[in-house]
């Protein structure tokens, strides 16, 4: 039967994990994606291809590649973060990172040019530019949070294959949701499921507001 | 102030400018002619030492570009008053109201810029350009998305700033070039096909077009 805090307990989990990855992804992206896409350099394009290439990668083999990294015979063996939240937002931010950092590019190469020779004439420095762009139409960024949310809170390879679904500790949503439907309880897959969905679009809600509001 | 000599400018081997020479004098208008693609923006960031030429010999009495108004200016998700003072904050010097005040901007400074009229939102940019106060003013099509009403109005005002300032504008409306501009130019494919005073050019312009 569908224990009260179990679920609760594994929303937290989910929140915890995908906000973090999310928010993790998001500042990366803000420096990296403006930093490629105001400066020209040779291998410019082939990044940018590669990142949009990775927008798509499956969680599963991401999950497995940070696997490899933090497993105790992988490189990064030695934090012994493997089965931990920890390893899950790492997991789940090689997934998003590409998405968000593909995203921020693309909307950066349009509206910097303008932005560029208009702020020029008035003397304006690179970092003057770049504060100016960030403050300018904060509903796209907030669009980029929400795709970047969305994506991760709704995977489940990566988390499974790094997290290992430990009960209390990495038993995100939908762990569970695959456990109980695994064992036969699908209503409790279907009411947790329904959760989930409730929740991403509480949060879609949410993000949406204050983007109207702003 | 500014002079350009034999200036051309290609920008992936295609010729943008060609052969242009020039000579603005201080405390006059010079208007910039021509139809859409004729190289007028080109050559205005050219006098704003905005964009380097391919060829010729410059002189401009200032050492760097100044803030111009932009034929497509940015504009921020915010209100009439951000989008007045914004740009402020970079040049840090002291704003000048009139002409936001003349506009009525004040009257709906905390309204949405996104809600303004294509209208309203070129007077902000005129606005903005002139808080700057500046000795020369340089402004890519002026007139765009005015009712006859503010047009009249910047008419009006271009003409109190003509007395101690230098202008230099691109305009399409020939009606509004008669009453601002004391030296014209007629720009065609990059090149000048005419040029004058206000009167010897409107007396060989009908010649100039008869001829095509």
């Amino acid at each position: 039967m569908l224990n009260y805090n179990q679920v609760i307990e594994s929303i937290f989990i989910s929140l915890h994990v995908s906000l973090f990855s999310t928010l993790l992804s998001f500042i990366t992206s803000i420096i990296l994606g403006y930093w490629i896409a105001i400066n020209s350099f040779q291998l410019k394009k082939i990044i940018v291809s590669v990142l949009g290439s990775l927008t798509s990668i499956p969680p599963v083999c991401a999950g497995l590649l940070v696997y490899l990294l933090i497993s105790r015979s992988g490189p990064l063996g030695w934090m012994e973060i493997l089965y931990t939240p920890t390893a899950m937002i790492i997991a789940q931010f090689v997934i998003i990172l590409p998405i968000m950092m593909t995203l921020i590019i693309q909307y950066v190469e349009v509206e910097y040019p303008p932005f560029r020779e208009e702020l020029i004439s008035y003397g304006a420095t690179k970092w003057d530019l770049i504060k100016l762009l960030l403050k300018n139409k904060s509903g796209v960024y907030l669009t980029i949070l929400l795709i970047g949310f969305g994506r991760a809170i709704s995977e489940y390879g990566a988390a499974a294959i790094v997290g290992g679904s430990i009960d209390h500790v990495t038993r995100n949503m939908t762990a569970m949701i695959a456990l109980e439907t695994a064992k036969g309880n699908i209503l409790t897959g279907v009411i947790l499921g329904l959760i989930l969905i409730s929740i991403s679009l509480i949060i879609s809600f949410m993000i949406n507001f204050l983007k109207a509001k702003n | 102030m500014i002079e350009l000599n034999k200036i051309f400018l290609n920008i992936n081997q295609k010729e943008i400018l060609s052969n242009i020479s020039l000579k603005i004098k201080k405390n006059t208008c010079f208007v910039i002619m021509g139809k859409n693609g004729s190289g007028k923006s080109t050559l205005l960031k050219i006098m704003n030492q905005l964009i380097l030429p391919t060829k010729g010999k410059s002189i401009f009495s200032i050492e760097n570009s100044i803030p111009m108004l932009f034929q497509k200016p940015i504009w921020f998700d915010n209100t009439v008053d951000f989008n007045f003072h914004i740009l402020q904050k970079i040049k840090k010097g002291q704003t000048n109201y009139s002409w936001y005040k003349k506009f009525g901007l004040d009257k709906i400074k905390n309204q949405k810029f996104t809600t303004l009229s294509g209208g309203e939102k070129q007077k902000v940019f005129l606005s903005r350009i002139m808080s700057l106060d500046q000795d020369l003013i340089i402004m890519d099509e002026p007139n765009q998305s005015l009712d006859l009403q503010n047009e009249k109005l910047l008419l009006n005002l271009l003409n109190e700033e003509k007395k101690h300032k230098t202008l230099i504008l691109t305009l399409h409306d020939f009606e509004l070039a008669k009453q601002l501009a004391d030296e014209i130019i007629y720009l065609d494919k990059g090149k000048i096909r005419l040029a004058g005073s206000n009167q010897e050019f409107f007396e060989n312009f009908h010649k100039l077009m008869k001829k095509n």
